[in-house]
């Protein structure tokens, strides 16, 4: 008989606290940071307009990698591109 | 600047090569968020740099909260902010850098994380607009505490996963290209219907994921859900069930823990 766990797909748990956590993805940390959290009004807040520019550029970056790696490999299923915190 | 044209004499000799130091030092207050107690020691956060790179991240005691700080450039940070977001390197180190310092400081207290982007123009701002928001903000740490949020996503996998091959034609190309960014159908698979009951059976409250993330088209499900520190194993369990559950015909992916990010009082929102 088959062993049943030969397909299972094993959970993804991203610890975000977690001093490796190289799976995080920018998407996950810009949805938080700049869509939500208490807003206590500074003298200087970042405009809504501006927060509109970086889904638009979010937007492509991700449309056009997640194209690219269907290209590359169409066979896996695609992650969203990492960011490592190492880097800089 | 203004005031160096306009000074006199060796004064204003001085103003004048003072001026563009100044400018270059001018500081603003970044916030990452507020909380109750003291949280984690000075020692604790001493190999932690700021959203900058270069600055401490410092406990700053307004109205008897704990607001949690970096001193950093005024041009980077306020006057030049909109367009750094622009520049996605910039944007993806700096926004680590705060989610870095939101997680040391909320791994052991309570912390109600602020919107990125909060600057203040020095300590006085930032107190007298804490003092003018105390108020809702016990309320909120009163409703949140011992609790935390995590993001809980189900991704679709390809039904049967296609081979990298020659093809014979255009057409067949097209096809297969066709194929693979087919929209998900819009009925509701009832596999997720009773994931979604036992996710909110185990949760405080939940709501729809943010819209960055929303952008993979193979992504079936996004909620964020807000959860008592105790219940982690319960959401774990969970999430292992219904991996097993679906082997590889859906992925489970889930990311925290989080500050109560999403549901914290967003009374100043200006209407997102």
């Amino acid at each position: 008989m088959a062993d049943p766990a030969m397909n299972e797909q094993p959970p993804k748990i991203v610890l975000v606290n977690d001093d490796d956590s190289q799976d995080l993805t920018l998407l996950d940390l810009v949805d938080h940071l700049l869509n939500t959290g208490v807003i206590i009004r500074g003298n200087l807040v970042l405009s809504l307009a501006g927060v509109d520019l970086v889904y638009v550029g979010l937007d492509l970056v991700v449309t056009s990698v997640e194209t690219a790696l269907r290209h590359m490999y169409p066979a896996l299923p695609v992650d969203e591109p990492p960011i490592n915190p190492k880097r800089r | 600047m203004a005031t160096g044209v306009k000074a006199r004499g060796m004064k204003s000799k001085a103003v004048a090569t003072a001026a563009p130091r100044s400018r270059s030092q001018s500081q603003v207050i970044h916030l990452y968020g507020v909380t109750q107690t003291a949280g984690p020691s000075r020692e604790s956060l001493r190999d932690l740099t700021g959203v900058d790179g270069k600055g401490a991240v410092e406990p700053l005691e307004c109205s008897g909260l704990f607001c949690w700080i970096s001193r950093v450039s005024e041009a980077d940070f306020a006057r030049d902010l909109a367009k750094n977001i622009q520049d996605l390197d910039w944007l993806a180190a700096v926004s680590t850098r705060h989610q870095e310092a939101v997680s040391a400081i909320a791994r052991n207290a309570d912390m109600l994380p602020a919107r990125f982007g909060l600057e203040f123009s020095n300590d006085l701002s930032l107190r007298s607009h804490i003092e003018s928001r105390k108020a809702a903000l016990k309320a909120d740490f009163e409703r949140l505490q011992g609790r935390q949020e995590w993001g809980v996503k189900v991704f679709a996998l390809p039904a049967a996963p296609l081979q990298r091959k020659k093809f014979r034609s255009g057409k067949e190309y097209l096809q297969a290209k066709s194929a693979l960014s087919r929209p998900f159908p819009g009925r509701p698979d009832p596999g997720l219907l009773k994931f979604a009951e036992a996710l909110e059976s185990i949760a405080d409250q939940i709501v729809e994921g943010g819209k960055f993330a929303a952008a993979r088209r193979d992504l079936e499900f996004h909620k964020v859900v807000l959860l008592k520190r105790s219940d982690r194993p319960k959401l774990e369990a969970l999430i292992r069930t219904y991996s097993r559950k679906w082997k590889s015909r859906k992925r489970v992916e889930c990311t925290g823990p989080w500050p109560p990010f999403s549901f914290v009082t967003q009374t100043e929102s200006p209407g997102r």
